[in-house]
This record gives C-alpha cells, sequence and structure tokens, in this order.
C-alpha cells in the first residue's frame, strides 16, 4: 500500500484535541465550508508512514459566537435587521469512524494529517474488497456504487459471507411504500445470477410473492433511465430480466382460476397452479396446528395416520369390510366417518379406538378438514398434486410462488413445505443446484420478536443458523427489524437498510448509529441502501440501479389480470397453457355437464402428465359421457328365499 | 542562568498613563454630537490589520533578565463577506541587556537580538523594558504590514490603534485607525463630559489629536448604547487622513462603521472589537 500522492488535493485536515483525540477507531477533521465531504463519505488519511481509511459519521458545525445572547444583541433583538456585512468564522468539523489502517499493527491512533477523499482504490481498499474481487478465483458480488464527491465506486459483497459457507442470508429494512426492499433484492439476484463464480457451483432462487404483484413480473423487461444503464456498466452488469422463471400459484376455490395477478394470457405458459394434496399438508400438520392442538396425544394420532393410513392400505375389520385406501382428504373424511361410527356403535365405553382418545381423533379431523376449507385452491379434496421441480432446480432459474392470496395459515403451509423441502433436497445433494436463495417479504409476520413459538418461526431459525452449510440463503425483508425474532435476523451476515422510520431507529438495535447517521437513513433517497458486511467494518452507503424488471404496477399495467373465468373457459385457458392449439368451445363442449370435481380431476391428470396432446389425454381421463337413466319408479318384489324348517320357530 | 517561572504578576504592564492631551476642534466651535445616519458597509473590500507578542522570560544572567518575543502582525481582507490572509508577518527576539545576550551564546537561527538600554539594573524595570521594546516591535511590524498591504492592494485598511504612528499612515486616505483605549483623552471639563456621553450612533465634532506632530483627524463614535453599563461602553476614537476629515466624510465612515458592529466579536472588549480585527487576532493566536 502507498501513501496518498502528495499531488492530490486534500479536503480536509485531521485536528485532535484532549476532548476530541484521534483513537485507533476514530477521528475527527475539518474542511473548508465547500467541501463535497458528507456523511457516508470515504475519506482517508496519509500521513508518518500509515494510512488511515475512513467513512464519515457525525457532523457539526460551529462559528465563533461565543453566546447565542451575542447575536441577539447584535441583531438588537430583532431577527430581520439587516445582515452583517462580515460572515463569522465557521468550521465544519467531522467524525469519521476507521475503517482500515495500514500496517495493521501496530494499531494505532490515527496520525494528524490531511485528509482526502477516497479515490476507486481507494474504496475498494478501505473496505478489503482487494481481497475478493481480484484474482482468479475472485468471489464479488456487485451490490452497487459507494457515491460521493462525483465518485462512483462499484462495491461488492464476499459470496462466501452471501451464499455461504463462510456466512450467509441477507436482511433487508426499510419503509413500505418507496419500492425499495423488494427493488434490492430484486438487483441483487440479477448481480448473483450474473457474478456468481463457476467454482463455486449453482444457484437458483425461490421467492414468495407475499403481496400484490411484487415479484409477478421479474421476466419481464424495464425500461431503464440512463442513469440506471451507467450504473449497470459501471458495476459490469447486464441490464436485462430473469432469463429462468417459474410461477407458481395455488387456484382460487373453484379449482381452475390460478390465484395471482399473474393471469394475463401472454403470460400463461410460464405460470403454474400449485396443488398439494393430503401426504403433502400431512407432513406439515404441525404448521397449521397451534401449539395447544399439537399436544402428544394429538402428534401420536397424526403420526399414525400418516406412518399407516395415509397413502397406504389400511384395513381394520371393526371399521368396514374392505381396506381404505385413502388419498385425499375426501378419503381421510371417510376414513374418519367410519371411526366415529364404529365407536358410536359401541355406545359406552366407545371412547378409544385403538389406544386413541375419541376427542383427540375428533379435534385432528376438525383442523385436518379445516386445512382443505382454509386452503382451498392450494390443497384439493382429489389427491392430485402439482409442485416445485423438486430435484431438477435449474441453475440461474427462479421459481416465484404467489402466496398473495392465500389464507395466512395457507401462505404458512407453503412456506414451512417449501423450505423444508428445499433443505431435504440439499441435504441429498439432489435439488439440481448447490445454492438456493430464498426471499421472503414481511418477515416479521413469519418470525415476530413476539408471539408464540411456531413452526415457521423455529424453521426460520433453523435455517438462520444452520442454511449456510446446506447452501440454503434466507434473503429476507420487512418494515421493522425490532419486530423480528432477533437471532433470525441477527444471524444474517449481511444487513440492508433502506429509508427507515425514526421511531425505529429510535429502538436499541440502532444504537451504534450517530445521530447524524439515523437522519440519513430516514431521509434516504431511493435506490439508496447503507450496507452492513462482515467485510466493512463500518456500515456503508451505496446506490444502486433499479432492477431491469418490469415493477408489479407496471406489469399489471402492461399485463392486466384476467378477469375470473367461468369454469369451463378456465379449463380451456389451463389446457391453452399446455398446448395452445386446444380450442376454447372443444373444451366448453368437453365439460359441459359433467361434475366439476371430475373436470378437475382430468385438468389435474393432464398437467401432471404432459402428454403431446393434452386435449385428447384430458378428454380420455374425463371419460366417456354417462347418460343418466331414470329410476325404476317401483321395486320388483323379490320373492322370499322358501325357509327351511325353523327349528327356533313357533 | 537562573531559571524563571514566568512574568513576574507584579510587572505594570501596559500600564499607560491617564492622560488629558487637548485636542483642536476642527469641526464645530465647540464639541458636539452628530447624529450618523444609518448604517451602510463599505462598497469596496475592506482589510482588517493586527498585531500580537508573546514574551517569554527565558531567565537571568547575573540579575539580568532575558527574554524571547515573537511579534506577529496580519492583513485578512474580506471580500463577500468572507476572509482571506494576505499579508503576514513574524520576528522573533532575544531581548535583554548586551552582556546577558553576550552570555546566553548568540541568537538561534532566524532569531535576532535586541538590546536593553544600559544603567542601573533594576530587574522589575528591565522587565517593563522588555515589554515596551516588544511593543515597539510589533508596533513596527504592524506598519510593515500595512505597507506590505498597501503595496499590493488599493482597498480600506482599519487599522486596531492609532495612526499618528506613522507618517505613511498618517497620509494614506484609506486607513481608518480605531482606537479602542481611552488612556489619553482629548478633552476636559464640559466637552470631556460631551465626549463621554455621546449617544450611540453618534460622532463628535472631528477633531485634530495631535496637533502639529501628525496631519491625523480624528472624532469619537458610539457604536453601542453605554447607559446601565459604562461611559466607555461602545466608545472608539476613528482616525483618518486629513482628506478624510470633512464633516461628510467623517459621517460616511461612521456610517460603515457602524455597519461593522456586526456581527458582535465577542470577549471582553466586544463592544469596542470589529470583528474583522477579532478574526485577524484570532489568526494571529492560532497561526
Amino acid at each position: 500500500m502507498t501513501e496518498t500522492p502528495v499531488t492530490r488535493h486534500p479536503i480536509g485536515r485531521v485536528v485532535a484535541t484532549e476532548l476530541k483525540p484521534s483513537t485507533p477507531h476514530q477521528f475527527y477533521f475539518w474542511t473548508a465550508r465547500e467541501s463535497a465531504v458528507g456523511i457516508g463519505a470515504i475519506v482517508c488519511v496519509s500521513a508518518g508512514g500509515r494510512t488511515v481509511y475512513g467513512v464519515v459519521t457525525d457532523g457539526s458545525a460551529y462559528s465563533d459566537l461565543p453566546t447565542p445572547m451575542m447575536d441577539v444583541l447584535g441583531a438588537d433583538g430583532d431577527p430581520a435587521s439587516p445582515p452583517a456585512p462580515s460572515a463569522r468564522s465557521e468550521i465544519r468539523l467531522y467524525l469519521a469512524s476507521v475503517l482500515r489502517q495500514e500496517p495493521a499493527e501496530p494499531l494505532q491512533p490515527v496520525p494528524i494529517g490531511p485528509v482526502h477523499l477516497a479515490t476507486d482504490e481507494d474504496v475498494a481498499l478501505a473496505l478489503r474488497m482487494e481481497g475478493y474481487t481480484v484474482g482468479e478465483r475472485a468471489t464479488g458480488i456487485p451490490v452497487g456504487v459507494y457515491a460521493a464527491g462525483g465518485l462512483e465506486s462499484p462495491v461488492s459483497l464476499d459470496c462466501d459471507f452471501l451464499l455461504g459457507p463462510e456466512a450467509a442470508h441477507l436482511n433487508i429494512s426499510g419503509v413500505s411504500g418507496l419500492a425499495t426492499k423488494t427493488s434490492a433484492v430484486e438487483f441483487l439476484l440479477t448481480s448473483i445470477f450474473q457474478t456468481f463464480p463457476a467454482h463455486k457451483g449453482s444457484v437458483a432462487a425461490v421467492c414468495f410473492n407475499v403481496k400484490g404483484p411484487d415479484l409477478c413480473f421479474l421476466d419481464q423487461p424495464a425500461e431503464l433511465a440512463a442513469a440506471d444503464r451507467g450504473l449497470y456498466d459501471r458495476m459490469g452488469l447486464a441490464a436485462e430480466p430473469f432469463r429462468d422463471v417459474r410461477y407458481f400459484a395455488p387456484f382460487r376455490p373453484d379449482g381452475v382460476n390460478l390465484n395471482t395477478l399473474r393471469t394475463n394470457e401472454a403470460l400463461a405458459e410460464s405460470t403454474e397452479p400449485l396443488v398439494w394434496g393430503l401426504r403433502e399438508v400431512l407432513d406439515f400438520a404441525e404448521v397449521v396446528m397451534n401449539k395447544d392442538d399439537v399436544d402428544a396425544k394429538a402428534d401420536a394420532f397424526i403420526d399414525f395416520l400418516a406412518e399407516r393410513v395415509v397413502g397406504r392400505e389400511f384395513y381394520d375389520p371393526s371399521l368396514r369390510g374392505k381396506a381404505f385406501q385413502v388419498q385425499s382428504f375426501a378419503d381421510l373424511d371417510e376414513f374418519f366417518r367410519a371411526i366415529f361410527d364404529f365407536m358410536e356403535a359401541l355406545g359406552k365405553g366407545g371412547e378409544v379406538w385403538r389406544t386413541h382418545h375419541v376427542a383427540t381423533i375428533r379435534k385432528v379431523r376438525n383442523r385436518l378438514s379445516n386445512i382443505s376449507t382454509r386452503s382451498k385452491g392450494l390443497v384439493t379434496d382429489d389427491g392430485g398434486v402439482n409442485d416445485l421441480p423438486w430435484g431438477s432446480f435449474r441453475d440461474r432459474s427462479v421459481q416465484v410462488i404467489d402466496v398473495a392470496g392465500l389464507d395466512p395459515l395457507a401462505q404458512d403451509l407453503v412456506f414451512a413445505r417449501v423450505v423444508s423441502k428445499l433443505r431435504e433436497h440439499l441435504e441429498r445433494r439432489d435439488l439440481g443446484v448447490d445454492h438456493v436463495v430464498v426471499f421472503v417479504d414481511e418477515l416479521n409476520k413469519y418470525a415476530p420478536a413476539d408471539g408464540p413459538d411456531t413452526y415457521v418461526r423455529k424453521m426460520l431459525l433453523d435455517l438462520s443458523e444452520r442454511g449456510r452449510y446446506l447452501g440454503l440463503v434466507l434473503f429476507s425483508a420487512q418494515q421493522f427489524r425490532s419486530q423480528v425474532q432477533r437471532r433470525v435476523v441477527g444471524n444474517a451476515g449481511t444487513s440492508v437498510f433502506g429509508r427507515m422510520d425514526m421511531d425505529e431507529l429510535a429502538t436499541p438495535q440502532y444504537a451504534t448509529l450517530s445521530p447524524a447517521t439515523k437522519i440519513k437513513l430516514a431521509t434516504l433517497p431511493k435506490g439508496e441502501l447503507m450496507l452492513r458486511h462482515p467485510h466493512f467494518t463500518q456500515p456503508i452507503f451505496v446506490r444502486f440501479p433499479r432492477p431491469a424488471v418490469m415493477t408489479g404496477r407496471e406489469g399489471v399495467e402492461r399485463f392486466p389480470p384476467a378477469v375470473e373465468l367461468p369454469f369451463a373457459e378456465a379449463v380451456a385457458r389451463q389446457l391453452r397453457s399446455l398446448d395452445r392449439r386446444v380450442s376454447a368451445d372443444a373444451v366448453r363442449l368437453a365439460v359441459d355437464g359433467r361434475r366439476e370435481d371430475d373436470v378437475r380431476r382430468a385438468l389435474a391428470a393432464t398437467r401432471r402428465s404432459r402428454p403431446d396432446d393434452p386435449f385428447a389425454y384430458f378428454i380420455s381421463v374425463l371419460g366417456k359421457r354417462v347418460v343418466a337413466e331414470p329410476a325404476p319408479t317401483q321395486r320388483r318384489g323379490v320373492r322370499a328365499v322358501a325357509a327351511p324348517e325353523d327349528p327356533y320357530g313357533p | 542562568m537562573a531559571p524563571a517561572a514566568g512574568m513576574p504578576a507584579v510587572l505594570p504592564f501596559r500600564d499607560e498613563d491617564a492622560t488629558i492631551r487637548p485636542a483642536r476642534l476642527i469641526e464645530d466651535a465647540e464639541l458636539r454630537a452628530h447624529p450618523v445616519p444609518a448604517a451602510a458597509p463599505f462598497d469596496a473590500p475592506v482589510a482588517f490589520l493586527d498585531g500580537t507578542q508573546r514574551t517569554e522570560l527565558l531567565g537571568y544572567f547575573g540579575s539580568a533578565p532575558l527574554a524571547l518575543a515573537e511579534a506577529r502582525a496580519a492583513v485578512r481582507e474580506r471580500v463577500d463577506g468572507l476572509f482571506t490572509t494576505v499579508v503576514r508577518e513574524r520576528q522573533v527576539y532575544l531581548v535583554g541587556r548586551r552582556a546577558a545576550l553576550a552570555e546566553f551564546g548568540g541568537e538561534p537561527d532566524g532569531v535576532e537580538a535586541l538590546e536593553l538600554p544600559e544603567g542601573p539594573l533594576h530587574p522589575l524595570r528591565d522587565l517593563a523594558e522588555i515589554r515596551r521594546a516588544v511593543d515597539r516591535v510589533r508596533g513596527n511590524l504592524e506598519l510593515a504590514a500595512a505597507d506590505a498591504f498597501r503595496r499590493q492592494r488599493g482597498g480600506w485598511l482599519i487599522l486596531d490603534g492609532s495612526l499618528s504612528g506613522s507618517p505613511t499612515l498618517a497620509e494614506d486616505p484609506r486607513a481608518i485607525g480605531i482606537v479602542k483605549s481611552h488612556s489619553t483623552l482629548p478633552f476636559d471639563g464640559a466637552d470631556l463630559e460631551r465626549y463621554l456621553r455621546l449617544p450611540p450612533a453618534h460622532r463628535t465634532s472631528v477633531f485634530e489629536p495631535t496637533p502639529g506632530f501628525r496631519p491625523v483627524l480624528a472624532w469619537a463614535l458610539r457604536l453601542w448604547p453605554w447607559e446601565g453599563r459604562d461611559l466607555f461602553h461602545g466608545l472608539v476614537r476613528v482616525e483618518v487622513a486629513a482628506v478624510n476629515g470633512s464633516p461628510e466624510r467623517a459621517d460616511d465612515i461612521s456610517r460603515a462603521l457602524l455597519a461593522e458592529r456586526l456581527p458582535v466579536s465577542g470577549g471582553p472588549q466586544w463592544d469596542r472589537l470589529l470583528y474583522g480585527t477579532h478574526t485577524v487576532q484570532q489568526f494571529l493566536r492560532a497561526e
């Protein structure tokens, strides 16, 4: 490291007094009144064989006015008195926190010397980026540019600390309405997909769309301003949307219209239904039951159902003569009815079936059947399933799961199952990719700081603490970090802050920030962020470009959601997403007069099989139309079998 | 050399004699108070000149004190309300009797010797002589700074002190001396009372403070109300070259000086110390 060339024009000088001394971690310097220095600016001091990089964290200005009273006297008590011919001597005094010292040892107070604004090279050194952004095995992921004093220096995160294994996870906080959180994550995913080094393996993303159309148009390009394009160029990134995006959304309760705002027919091909059956739900029964529900008895009965009944042939002659084949909620309900009929028939003493008390059985039945009610559209009654491509995730692909229209309980269910499945597959190394970024907005809903210790919260905690070893990385966002479980956000190696609410900044979590930094955070413009990253010893402000994907609002304007279609037309649209040649009229004729459940089942089978001729397959599964025959009005009598001699007869 | 802890507290530094030195009235038959029109700042760049001195007693050779003295002077010019230092002067002296200087072994680089007059040796009297000698050095340095400024610039130059010490300044049409000290008063009797009871934003009749010595004219100007404070509160004597001694010029200059009251300089002399002069003092203290 070389000393700052003397030809550079200093913008300030370090000052140290007994009351404001230089220390190894901070120093004061003054500047000219018109200096470009501001809060968040990176500066360097080079003197006495030592170079110190610092970031400005506070500033003050004062004049030589000894007391405010002197100003009152001078103005004769009149604030409107004419201005004085002389401007008072004024100081601009800044406090900078040390980012790095060279040499690092011995660690000493910052020397008295001239202060310079950082150059590109200084920024890289100050943030220790030279260790991971250069060389054949570089691991830098551009996250934005440091912009101050006319400088736009690219700032990169270290993917070893963003996606593991050294550290992982990213959490972003910021007030709603500025689109900063979502935009930042979209941009960062773009950056990751374009720069994640080959030697680190493959990466994909799973994004939960939890509100409106936020993430519904990641595959559509945005119109970017020249300034934004300039930022992409500065970071060496291409301003383009995601190339490989699949959308999953549950059905509406009708089972054929998708419950998402991405229903414009032009986008139908990449939007698939997310449909689960009883088996998919039962493994996560704990998610949908509150803590009081899942006592040891209920847990034991659920285990019994999962291991002995669901998806298996279960035979109990006391219930009925033939075996149960429980595949769906309807089958399960039939099974429960058989149990209750049996116990009622027993009368007194019929309170226990196979060691399970009737109250426990009833409770489990109520809760499980409640799922199919509250999650109608996600959970089918007929056993048909359409799920994420487990085992065949593609490198640099994005799976968006739109849960915005779902009941909160169903959202929990989706979230728990998807993350658990990701974990299972990553543990077995058979997901298809080495790393998965899971993006969850509104983290405060899933892992609140207060409230019951839910399954989802425990799962998120586990993910945040152990996910990095698996390549399972959580990118999470919320308005108020203080309202999220502390350990979940605390485990995020990288923290990002957009514009913050002053009340939030007053909470203890932000006690380490200077008042000036807090003010800057509270007034941060759109497109600027404050970053904490393991390599950065102090928070750094960066500017990032608008993501190159269409915003939700633009997307909805450009691709207006289709109105909820009548049953037959919705089926036709589903089939057309598999084969554009399918005629709506043909589908209408085919489903006319058929039971909707039968149609849904045929549609699910077609989707599952993805045949070459979807319509023909659909028709074949739907079966021939059965013409109803009128029931005979009169039963013919059946002659009694001639009775043998009745030994007990009279 | 016997070491010294510092200047003895008994030394009567700057204890100028309080005297009446009768002046000659130029304007009016008897001293009058003239109201000054509304304050209006100078319409051209203005520079302020001042000097400082610092004396450190090094010790005694026998009974003779030897001191190291530093005098500084600077001119700061104001353009668009902001000050820039345009002239700076500095001199460092070893001050003492010849024998003490010789015994000290010569002057370090950049330091000149300043001999005190010989005579019966009394350490306190010598210390007072040192002080007077350094005063003179500072005064000369201020004059040198004024000359240096005048060689560069033609604007107004406001000095903290009298113009009559320099024949050049005494005739400079753009030099103004602001005398804050009133140890020498120009009138006595009823005139003195009118002089000291001058109302705020008034000036006295123009007078010649040192008749027959330098062609300098002067008037007193009350910058701030004095009632309830002190007769001298806010009272300065303004000295100008004779060319500026007409009543009209006295009014114009007084208006500009009233504008210079702001911003208030602060400190014990805030009522008489112009802010521009204050910034020169700050600069000299900080340098």
